[in-house]
């Protein structure tokens, strides 16, 4: 055994760690195989320690299919290994068939018979095994798109969101903005709504609040009243998830000229909208000006 | 989790999970699985920044121990220092053979938060705890080392000091750590 020299313990942090190298990396191996108690005792001690630089990082998700994977691989490790594990003795025996002894052929016939066997068997599992994944991972597709689906409608209602809000500021900001109030016309409605137009840029903004479901075959319906004509300005509907009070971009909203407007309403409608008022009208203002 | 076929055991200590699958128990490697596997994976994450290298590699590993958990030997450490031993040494290897080595510059050496934990937010774990009573100068060592891979006359050429001086940082900065563990403990 090579004697242990004391520049060997600085070696063995380096070699924890992977980074010895060169001649010191040769000459280190060599002593530690030479059994230095001393040495391999320091570098299993530092080992331990290293192995626990990584219980420092912050912690990352895994994806949830690699489970599946690594049972599925150690599956199929283990039939090749089953499968290895007796191909050796197989191999060799191949010229024993040029043999012409007969307990040797029935032998060899036998033991070919039972590996053929053993081969069809461990590949049928293999397809079992894959087919399995395959369905598996065809669910976790499924999932992920259906994940993707419900992802891109709420970004699209976000993008409808912004949308809405970029045409309140726009609205907002203009240099003169017409306001016309409406109330509820039931006599036990809290509803009550607001449109901010900007007749230069043709935009508006109406605000609603308070106002009841429709059934699913009725929307809302917006309408500008001018000079005894009825002109729809575009159909809403709410969710049951809304807030009682939100905003809605009316674009194009085409008043010209504003002092035509004598008043803006609110109905209900069949789904889509009708080309005349039809239903019970839920607001109602007329123009006050500003 | 893996498809366990038998009820997960509470409290079994990691070698008698190990022996387990070196019985051939399919819920052994899915215990085994659900203790170590993110550990693994952050690691990867850390050393190559490739999800797919990173899941490959946590697979070669499981893959290791399902076909050789026979020898493992309990008198030269423990399971988890086997199991984070053999992921650090196939990512370092992919490091090195494919080139995924961050550039010097991609590399800040002068970072206290060397370590991904420190800084990191959450709550600090102690080992966190302890590596941030390390000096930066050993924690640049061992970063280089462990993380990014390098040999020890890389580092030396990085920080422009001497061979022998990143071996003695390296061997002290262990050494810290494990006497700082020890107060812990």
């Amino acid at each position: 055994m090579a004697g242990h020299e004391e520049k060997y313990l600085d070696y063995s942090a380096a070699y924890t760690l992977g980074a010895l190298d060169g001649e010191e990396l040769s000459e280190f191996t060599a002593h530690l195989k030479s059994g230095c108690a001393i040495c391999s005792s320091e570098v299993g001690i530092l080992t331990e320690m290293a192995a626990l630089l990584p219980s420092a990082l912050r912690p990352l998700m895994v994806s949830p299919d690699l489970s599946e994977r690594v049972l599925f691989n150690a599956q199929l490790a283990k039939v090749a290994k089953a499968h290895f594990e007796e191909a050796p003795a197989e191999a060799g025996e191949p010229a024993l068939v040029e043999v012409k002894e007969a307990p040797k052929e029935k032998r060899q016939a036998g033991k070919s018979a039972w590996f053929s066997y053993a081969l069809g068997g461990a590949i049928l599992f293999m397809l079992g095994a894959f087919s399995l994944y395959v369905y598996r991972l065809s669910l976790t597709i499924n999932d992920n798109r259906e994940f993707i689906a419900s992802q891109k409608a709420q970004i699209t209602k976000l993008w409808n969101d912004l949308d809405r809000r970029e045409t309140v500021l726009k609205v907002m900001g203009s240099r003169k903005i017409e306001i016309v109030k409406m109330a509820g016309l039931r006599a036990d409605s809290a509803a009550y709504g607001t449109i901010f137009m900007d007749p230069e840029k043709k935009v508006a903004v109406l605000h609603i609040a308070n106002l009841p479901l429709l059934p699913q075959d009725r929307d809302y319906q917006l309408w500008v009243f001018k000079e005894q004509k009825k002109i729809s300005a575009g159909t809403f509907s709410l969710s049951e998830d809304w807030e009682r009070e939100t905003f809605y971009s009316v674009t194009p909203f085409d008043v010209s000229d504003r002092r035509e407007i004598d008043s803006i309403a609110v109905t209900s409608e069949p789904k889509g909208g009708a080309p005349q008022p039809t239903g019970e009208t839920y607001l109602l203002g007329k123009k006050t000006g500003q | 989790m893996l498809g366990a076929k038998t009820k997960p055991r509470a409290h079994e200590d990691d070698g008698s999970v190990v022996a387990r699958i070196a019985n051939g128990e399919d819920s052994a490697l899915s215990t085994l699985y659900d203790r170590y596997a993110v550990l693994m994976y952050t690691l990867g994450m850390r050393i190559l920044r490739s999800v797919q290298d990173s899941e490959d590699i946590v697979q070669e590993v499981f893959t290791q121990v399902w076909t050789k958990a026979g020898s493992y030997q309990p008198e030269r450490g423990s399971v988890y220092t086997w199991l984070v031993t053999m992921m650090r040494k196939r990512t370092i290897e992919r490091l090195r053979t494919r080139g995924f080595r961050a550039t010097a510059q991609q590399i800040d050496v002068m970072n206290p938060a060397l370590f991904g934990g420190a800084g990191a937010s959450g709550p600090e774990s102690w080992v966190t705890g302890t590596l941030k009573q390390l000096d930066l100068s050993h924690q640049q060592v061992l970063a280089l080392a462990y993380y990014e891979g390098f040999n020890q006359s890389e580092i030396a050429a990085k920080l422009n000091i001497p061979v022998g001086t990143v071996k003695s940082r390296m061997r002290a900065a262990l050494q810290r750590m494990r006497t700082l563990l020890k107060e812990k403990t």
